[in-house]
């Protein structure tokens, strides 16, 4: 009795029938049963000798490995662009908490404002205007130098109110409502965002 | 092989071709860029070799088997998300190859008549079935070796690579195991080779 309980040949028999090291009898019961027709022990049989012709045959040869190289870097170049990281601006200073005259740089109807982010600081002037509030800001690397150019979005909840270029740094907007808003920022390789801005009292 | 893995088996390889394919996917939907980075150089590392064996058996080589290579990488890159059967990512990473080649190929015949003026000659460009499963069986075979363990991979390997094959004696010292156990340990090695590729009686 060659057979296991499924009826089917163990595998490791069948791997000795193929290179020819089974008894004589063990080995006609074995043809037998391929002979009649058992599928699964066939397909068995078929891939003993796939393997071993694979064996056999020996690797692929690998194609050059610079071309593998190029192949490989070939992925990342077909990525969507990483979004760059975007900075929640922090309120280092509001003259509006802090009225202090000796700190009053423009008229009195102006407001300064300093946030940082990142590397950077954002040093705002807030004007009033009548019942409107303009805006004009520098925006700088604190180990010095401006930072590049981008664009500055105003907006109230998620409406974008005004839009304006920053221009190596330097951006104005003006006309704006009183009330809250929020600034969100690209300046160069850097985003930003300033949650919370409240124009007039 | 025409078997399927059976049901409930242990995970032969835990970063089969599917999982591979998905990775890369998710990287391109935004997802784990390093993670798709990987898992594409993995395949790249895995099936280079069959689809470089595809373009050189159509009979191109040299650069324009470089070109080919790559532009079979790239038409599979940009085809990833229509692949129906991630799993069948190596035939059809082969497929690829082979049309990419006759393509080139027939480039070549124009170009022949153009400047000879030779009769056009008929060429079979029919999809080599036969060769490109025997290259994937191949690539199979020597990705399976080389993670069956070393011992059953230099047993293996000196059984059937080896010409003329070693005499038991010999490879029982080489391998320093008993004559008697290298008939059973090379068929418990041909199972487990099997069942790394997805086989498992």
């Amino acid at each position: 009795m060659i057979h296991r309980r499924d009826g089917h040949l163990p595998f490791r028999l069948l791997a000795d029938r193929r290179d020819g090291t089974l008894p004589a009898d063990v080995a006609a019961e074995a043809d037998r049963h391929l002979a009649e027709g058992c599928a699964q022990c066939r397909a068995d049989m078929e891939a003993i000798g796939e393997i071993v012709a694979g064996i056999r045959e020996g690797s692929l040869p690998a194609p050059p490995r610079d071309l593998d190289r190029r192949v490989a870097a070939m992925f990342a170049g077909s990525l969507p662009p990483e979004d760059p990281e975007v900075f929640v601006a922090s309120l280092v200073f509001d003259q509006a908490m802090h009225f202090s005259p000796a700190l009053r740089a423009g008229g009195a109807d102006e407001r300064r404002v300093l946030f940082a982010f990142g590397e950077h600081e954002l040093d705002l002037a807030v004007t009033r205007a009548g019942m409107r509030y303009d805006l004009a800001g520098e925006i700088a690397r604190r180990a010095g130098g401006r930072a590049g150019s981008g664009e500055l979005s105003v907006l109230r909840g998620r409406r974008v109110i005004a839009r304006t270029a920053v221009r190596d740094g330097s951006f104005a907007c003006g006309r704006l409502p009183a009330g809250r808003v929020a600034l969100e920022g690209e300046c160069g390789a850097v985003r930003f965002r300033i949650p919370l801005l409240v124009l007039g009292a | 092989m025409t078997r399927d893995p059976r049901a409930g088996e242990p995970d032969a390889n835990p970063t089969d071709d599917a999982t591979l394919v998905l990775r890369c996917l998710d990287a391109a939907r935004g997802g784990d860029r390093v993670g798709g980075e990987g898992a594409w150089s993995e395949l790249v590392r895995r099936h280079g070799p069959l689809a470089w064996a595809v373009i050189r058996r159509a009979g191109v080589d040299g650069a324009d088997a470089a070109d080919v290579y790559q532009t079979a990488w790239l038409a599979a890159l940009q085809s990833l998300p229509r692949l129906r059967d991630p799993s069948r990512f190596a035939p059809w990473l082969a497929r690829t190859a082979h049309l990419q080649a006759v393509r080139l190929r027939r480039t070549y015949g124009i170009t022949r008549r153009v400047l000879s003026r030779v009769d056009a000659r008929e060429e079979d460009d029919r999809a080599p079935d036969e060769d490109i499963e025997r290259f994937e069986t191949r690539s199979a075979v020597a990705a399976a070796l080389s993670r069956v363990g070393a011992r059953c991979e230099s047993l293996l390997r000196a059984l059937y690579y080896e010409d003329p094959p070693p005499a038991y004696a010999d490879l029982a010292r080489r391998l320093g195991m008993p004559v008697g156990s290298i008939g059973p340990t090379r068929a418990r090695c041909l199972e487990k080779l099997d069942k790394l590729m997805g086989g498992g009686s």
